[in-house]
């Protein structure tokens, strides 16, 4: 809601300085058309127009007048006198010279005849004589007078109209902008409140995400939101935070349990260790007494020899036991040195002819480099359990192993699979537990020990099934930044 | 005689309050806030003819110098009288508009007068002088306001005069020089807010002077 109410905020605001700016322009641009002083002057005009027509009707009156003073008093005298007037009187048109019978005693018209009709209009003047009679002048004015007249008149009326209007113009146009600015505001108000939404959406999300993981449930992710904004880049930092989260977890959950785990052996080790001797001892005195008994039963001597054999096959056996649990148990940490994984994996193979012996084994390594910090010989140790196991599942068959090292953006990886059965994908989750095994004999602990050493080297080990048939181990390596292979291949460990 | 030409009304002033009122209501400020004046004193004489109202009123108080001065100038100007009979809460029951176009010729310096009502053809007729245009507008003709029985027991006339209303057909030009501000539809160019703003044209307020007469009574209607 904060969101929104910023966003309107921000919409609307801009409409206060943006309706004051219209209201001012519409006001000036009306005074720009409607300006009083332009309107009130063209409302003036037509009186301009009258002052003028009287002016000339004045001017015809006098030079009337003054024609009919000058009229010659012999009538022969008089067409001769008009004949001149209509000549050189200006816009004089024509006279008439009616006698006081009101018959026409003379008359005179211009040269020339009558304008292009349109032209001029005709001003007619009537002067009356002394004697009786009248002195009839047609003067003309210009027709274009008129028309200027009737243009300046509609235009005079226009603004008059105009003027009426403003106010209402004025509304009118503030409504238009009012309208666009508004619809541009609530547009602005729609999208962001659909972008605050889905943002509000994804933030929600994450924050239940939080929760979640805040109550122990590392299993929480936030969708990919896609985008790369800010949101979607937090999403991608809590994912890869509680991924690495629950990998660290599992990580001291499983090392946690592997510690356990040893001092059980160890326990164990100790606790069968002690009696084996005396048993071993005590049926040793046994066979002894019976080959130094004159006259023993030779029935009883094979029974005793059977007996014998069973016990130390046994006890031997649970010596194998003891000096595999009291190795598990005395497994040490990992002191990690900078090597180079395929110098190692190829080192290892080299030095392993009892595998060569058992086992096809093919090698492929990375193009480059691929750094790492190893303890050699803990590692050496997770590929003798690896491939040895792999030999194992290949029963009599020649097993036929693959050892891959690969590198990517930050991590290299170590693959050793085999043409094997494989491990049924149920028992799978499983298989690095202690004591688990599917085999008929061993303790179970090989691939235990394979994942704390891998765990303990910062990596992941993950069992997979190879294409075409076989298991696949793959162990991931962080790429050890520095490059600089300070050791020999294995390292400067326990070599 | 020079006509002035009648002062412009000068365009309204509207404080930085009332523009933010408009800006927060998205509304022009509304013309006319202040509640009109009382009407003037009308003389009328209410006749009931063939049981219709006719109404003769005497504007004489309203045709002053300054409508000589607006009438005179040469520019058409015209004159809208409206007649209202009103009942007791201020609604009208019946009306009538007449509208009087002036010309002064200032060639021949003559006034042509044209009547225009509804139902009737225009009527035109030539003053010598501005005399007989006041005569002729102080005294109009009297109006018809409907049958007599349509009208409450007791009402008032109220006249309305106005000078130089906004036609229809100006309102339109109008509106045509904002659609098409290039000048005419042939110029091209046309407008889009130019006609959103035409579309939102509306009639400005009547600009009028209001003469009202006493109350009267139907049943008091003299007839002729």
């Amino acid at each position: 809601m904060k969101l929104v109410g910023a966003l309107l905020l921000a919409a609307t605001l801009p409409l206060v300085p943006a309706l004051l700016l219209a209201n001012w322009l519409a006001d000036a641009n009306a005074g720009v058309w409607l300006a009083p002083r332009v309107a009130e002057r063209l409302s003036e005009v037509p009186g301009t127009y009258q002052e003028l027509f009287r002016a000339r009707r004045s001017l015809y009156a006098e030079q009337a007048r003054s024609l009919a003073r000058g009229l010659p008093r012999q009538p022969a005298g008089l067409a001769p006198y008009l004949e001149q007037a209509v000549v050189t009187v200006p816009r004089l048109q024509r006279l008439e010279l009616a006698g006081a019978d009101g018959l026409v005693a003379a008359e005179a018209e211009r040269p020339g005849g009558q304008e292009e009709e349109g032209g001029w209009r005709p001003v007619p003047v009537e002067v009356s004589l002394p004697g009786g009679g009248a002195l009839r002048a047609t003067f003309t004015i210009e027709a274009a007078l008129f028309a200027e007249l009737d243009e300046t008149r509609e235009l005079a009326e226009t603004a008059r109209d105009m003027d009426r209007a403003r106010g209402e113009l004025r509304r009118s146009i503030l409504l238009v902008f009012a309208a666009m600015v508004g619809a541009a505001a609530l547009l602005a108000v729609l999208l962001g409140h659909l972008m605050a939404r889905r943002t509000v959406a994804r933030l929600a999300r994450l924050a239940e995400a939080h929760r979640r993981v805040a109550a122990g449930d590392l299993t929480a992710r936030v969708e990919p939101a896609g985008g790369s904004d800010e949101v979607a880049s937090l999403s991608d930092g809590f994912n890869v935070m509680v991924e690495e989260l629950r990998q660290g977890r599992d990580r001291i959950v499983y090392l946690e349990k592997i510690s356990g785990w040893q001092e059980v052996a160890r326990r164990l080790a100790h606790e069968i260790k002690n009696p084996l001797t005396p048993i071993q001892l005590a049926f040793q005195q046994l066979e002894a007494r019976w080959r130094t008994t004159p006259g023993a039963d030779p029935g009883f001597g094979r029974l005793l020899g059977e007996a014998g054999e069973i016990v130390r096959q046994e006890v031997a056996t649970l010596q194998r036991l003891v000096e595999e649990f009291s190795a598990f148990a005395r497994l040490p940490d990992v002191i990690p040195v900078p090597a180079d994984l395929g110098e190692f994996v190829t080192e290892f193979v080299r030095t392993s002819p009892q595998l060569e012996a058992r086992a096809e084994v093919t090698v492929t390594l990375a193009a480059g480099r691929t750094p790492v910090a190893l303890d050699a010989a803990l590692m050496r140790r997770v590929l003798v359990n690896l491939t040895e196991n792999a030999v194992q599942a290949a029963g009599p068959d020649r097993a036929r192993l693959h050892l891959g090292v690969a590198r990517t953006l930050d991590r290299v990886l170590l693959i050793v699979a085999d043409e094997g059965p494989g491990v049924d994908p149920t028992l799978r989750p499983r298989v690095f537990d202690p004591y688990f095994t599917t085999k008929g004999e061993g303790t179970g602990l090989g691939l235990a020990i394979v994942k704390k050493i891998v765990l303990q080297h910062g990596g992941e080990v993950e069992l997979g099934e190879r294409p075409g048939g076989g298991a696949r181990f793959t162990i991931s390596l962080p790429l050890e930044r520095a490059g600089d292979l300070g050791g020999t291949p294995g390292g400067a460990g326990r070599g | 005689m020079r006509s002035a030409a009648a002062p412009l009304a000068a365009p309204p002033h509207a404080g930085g309050a009332g523009l933010l009122a408009v800006a927060l209501l998205v509304v022009a400020a509304a013309a006319g806030a202040a509640p009109p004046p009382d009407p003037a004193p009308l003389q009328v004489d209410c006749r009931a003819v063939d049981g219709r109202l006719r109404v003769a009123i005497d504007l004489a108080p309203a045709i002053d110098a300054d409508l000589e001065r607006r009438l005179g100038n040469g520019l058409a100007g015209t004159v809208r009288v409206t007649v209202a009979a009103l009942d007791a809460g201020g609604g009208a029951a019946a009306s009538a508009v007449r509208d009087v176009d002036v010309l002064f010729d200032v060639w021949t310096e003559t006034f042509t007068l044209t009547v225009r009502e509804p139902g009737a053809p225009p009527a035109s007729s030539q003053a010598a002088d501005w005399a007989t245009v006041r005569r002729r507008l102080a005294a109009p003709a009297p109006f018809d306001l409907g049958p007599v029985a349509a009208l409450p027991e007791r009402f008032t006339i109220e006249a309305r005069l106005e000078l130089d209303p906004l036609t229809p057909g100006q309102l339109e030009r109008t509106r045509e020089r904002l659609t098409h501000p290039a000048g005419g539809p042939s110029a091209g160019g046309r407008s889009l807010l130019g006609t959103l703003a035409a579309l939102l044209l509306r009639d400005p307020p009547p600009d009028a002077e209001r003469y009202r007469s006493s109350v009267l009574r139907r049943a008091g209607l003299a007839s002729p």
